[in-house]
């Protein structure tokens, strides 16, 4: 087990650094300058070439790119040049809020996606699982952007159920105390009720607006994952010794389609970390997905590089934990040892 | 497929429409027909390890049956788990309990499906093809745990298998069947000894010998009317179109071939 961490973690040091190469390389030949955007549009060419110089941007690729490999491995991801801060810095001020959204979506589209996969997959051909498979195809070919629209107008404009696409608390409110930066537990944990109902109702659109989209690959995943394990050999015996289906359908069938189904929820929860850029603009949500849009949109090719670098260090983390799921789910899979069938 | 009609699993799309199973004077058709499982009834598959639960320990994959069966409580189910499986001959039960279908061997894994089936307490056992995936050593093993069981537990077998020899050896009565329908019946002795059915006689004769290469494999065409074998059968003239119904050969001996109505006429 300690090998393998220890060869997994040698393994995605070299996943990072073909990151950082890729992103850097990519980045540069973005078109645009970001020198003249900083400088505004009645700065004169000096006044450009005085902040290239103090970005380093007028050096040669290669040498930036040796100063940037190395301020990355100390932990460095150069400086904004849309805003001045260590883009570091300003990543982990805003990572709370985008895993805070990405968390409960993934939740709500597992608690929707998994039972609905399941009754499904047990009733296969009934009214339920027509309803489930419109669902799917549903979630599949919405826009996001559409959705999160209609969400807004209905539910914020229209009925004023949740409060408009803001940000995560009502103007004036102040942020619980930080401990894990999510809003809703921080207020918990110091206490302030008033502010956990409100987080999770600025939460409640955006979350439902990813939930469902989300929900279409897990379900699609539960159902046909379930459906062959029930047409396996053990669901027979089972079966034959007399266990009662719904036993047959959680034991049997469910635990074993446990591990298609959770690569599908860790690649959704993966593609929560880098693709949730749209929503969190719709909701003028302050996370990570916006800083990257606004990186984007004025040229700031450091913000951008390390935001990219980001997602993917998160997403080889991520790949890790799964792993790591997939060995505690089925006994057949033992880390760092060979498989024998 | 006749087996699990009598378990009542038939799988999704064919359902079981005409005839009628009967235990012990009880028809058990009805429940049958919906899916049912009869308690009475229980059933060993063909690959042993693909028939265990991968993600269960064997020990509770048998605990299982006995508490849903016997009604024991799960400690108790625990030990008689433990019992059954060195019943069935495994040795070191207690640490062969805790493993999981994957870390056993294919002979262990059916002698962990035949504990679990005697948990049901059946009384009528089907094995199909039981040792089909085996090796021949194992094979013979399991021949005689089964037996043993049988006289101890008194428990009828309905024996699915290609193996003539395992026939032989195993069994008390046979029926041949072709294409879902039967062939012949006998007593295993009679059967060995005066087959009556072309394709009984056939299938004698291909143990013995190269057989006729004029008899080649084909499919099973289903939709044809009449006897099942007749594209394949040597013997085959005019009626064989009709489907030939079992004709009494003696000593409880049938055999489904309008030869026997020839011979009769021919005869008298």
């Amino acid at each position: 087990m300690r090998r393998y961490l220890i060869k997994r973690a040698g393994i995605s040091v070299m996943t990072m650094l073909g990151i950082v190469i890729v992103v850097f390389f990519i980045v540069r030949v973005l078109p645009g300058d970001a020198a003249a955007v900083r400088a505004g549009p009645y700065a004169t060419a000096e006044k450009i070439a005085q902040i290239r110089a103090k970005y380093g941007l007028d050096r040669p690729l290669w040498e930036q790119f040796v100063d940037y490999l190395a301020g990355v491995a100390r932990g460095d991801f150069g400086v904004s040049v849309r805003t001045d801060q260590p883009v570091l810095g300003e990543l982990l001020s805003r990572l709370p809020a985008s895993l805070e959204l990405a968390v409960y979506s993934v939740l709500v589209a597992t608690v929707i996606g998994v039972p609905f996969g399941i009754v499904a997959a047990a009733r296969q051909g009934t009214w339920v699982d027509v309803v489930a498979r419109v669902f799917a195809i549903l979630g599949s070919s919405m826009a996001l952007f559409w959705l999160g629209l209609l969400m807004i107008y209905f539910f914020f404009f229209r009925l004023g159920w949740f409060p408009g696409p803001v940000d995560r608390l009502a103007v004036g409110t102040p942020p619980p105390p930080t401990v894990t930066g999510f809003y809703t537990i921080d207020g918990a944990l110091a206490g302030q009720w008033e502010v956990v109902a409100m987080a999770f109702r600025f939460l409640a659109l955006p979350v439902l607006t990813l939930g469902f989209v989300l929900a279409a690959p897990i379900l699609k995943m539960v159902r046909s994952s379930v459906i062959e394990t029930l047409a396996s050999d053990y669901v027979r015996t089972a079966r034959a010794m007399g266990v009662s289906p719904r036993t047959v359908l959680f034991v049997d069938g469910f635990r074993n389609a446990l591990l298609p189904v959770t690569t599908t929820i860790g690649i959704v929860f993966g593609y929560m970390l880098g693709g949730n850029i749209i929503v969190e603009y719709l909701f003028s949500w302050p996370g990570v997905g916006r800083y990257a849009y606004e990186a984007i949109q004025t040229n700031d090719l450091e913000a951008l590089q390390g935001f990219v670098i980001m997602v993917g260090i998160l997403y080889v983390a991520l790949n890790v934990v799964i792993d790591l799921g997939y060995a505690l789910i089925d006994p057949r899979i033992r880390l760092g040892r060979k498989v024998t069938a | 497929m006749t087996s699990l009609a009598l378990m009542g699993l038939l799988p999704p799309g064919i359902e079981l429409r005409a005839g009628s199973i009967r235990l012990e004077g009880r028809e058990l058709t009805p429940d049958l027909a919906e899916g049912r499982t009869p308690r009475e009834v229980t059933m060993i598959f063909q690959h042993p390890r693909g028939a265990l639960n991968p993600t269960m320990r064997v020990g509770r994959q048998v605990a299982r049956v006995l508490r849903i069966n016997q009604g024991l409580g799960a400690s108790e189910a625990k030990e008689v788990a433990v019992d059954l499986l060195s019943r069935v001959g495994i040795p070191g039960a207690e640490r062969v309990a805790r493993a999981y279908p994957h870390q056993l061997s294919g002979g262990m894994c059916q002698r962990v499906m035949i504990a679990m089936a005697l948990g049901c307490r059946p009384k009528v056992l089907i094995a199909d093809e039981p040792t089909t995936a085996l090796d021949v050593t194992i094979q013979a093993q399991i021949f005689d745990l089964i037996r043993d069981l049988v006289a101890e537990t008194s428990c009828g077998v309905v024996f699915i298998t290609h193996d003539l020899a395992a026939v032989a050896e195993m069994c008390d009565r046979v029926v041949v069947l072709y294409g879902g329908q039967v062939m012949e019946q006998a007593s295993t002795v009679d059967l060995f000894e005066r087959p009556s059915h072309p394709y009984t006689r056939y299938l004698l004769e291909s143990v013995e010998r190269e057989v006729d290469p004029h008899i080649e494999e084909k499919d099973v065409d289903f939709g044809l009317p009449g006897c099942r074998f007749a594209h394949r059968c040597s013997e085959v003239f005019d009626r064989c179109v009709e489907f030939p119904p079992q004709f009494d050969v003696g000593d409880g001996h049938t055999s489904a071939c309008f030869r026997h109505a020839e011979e009769n006429s021919v005869a008298s």
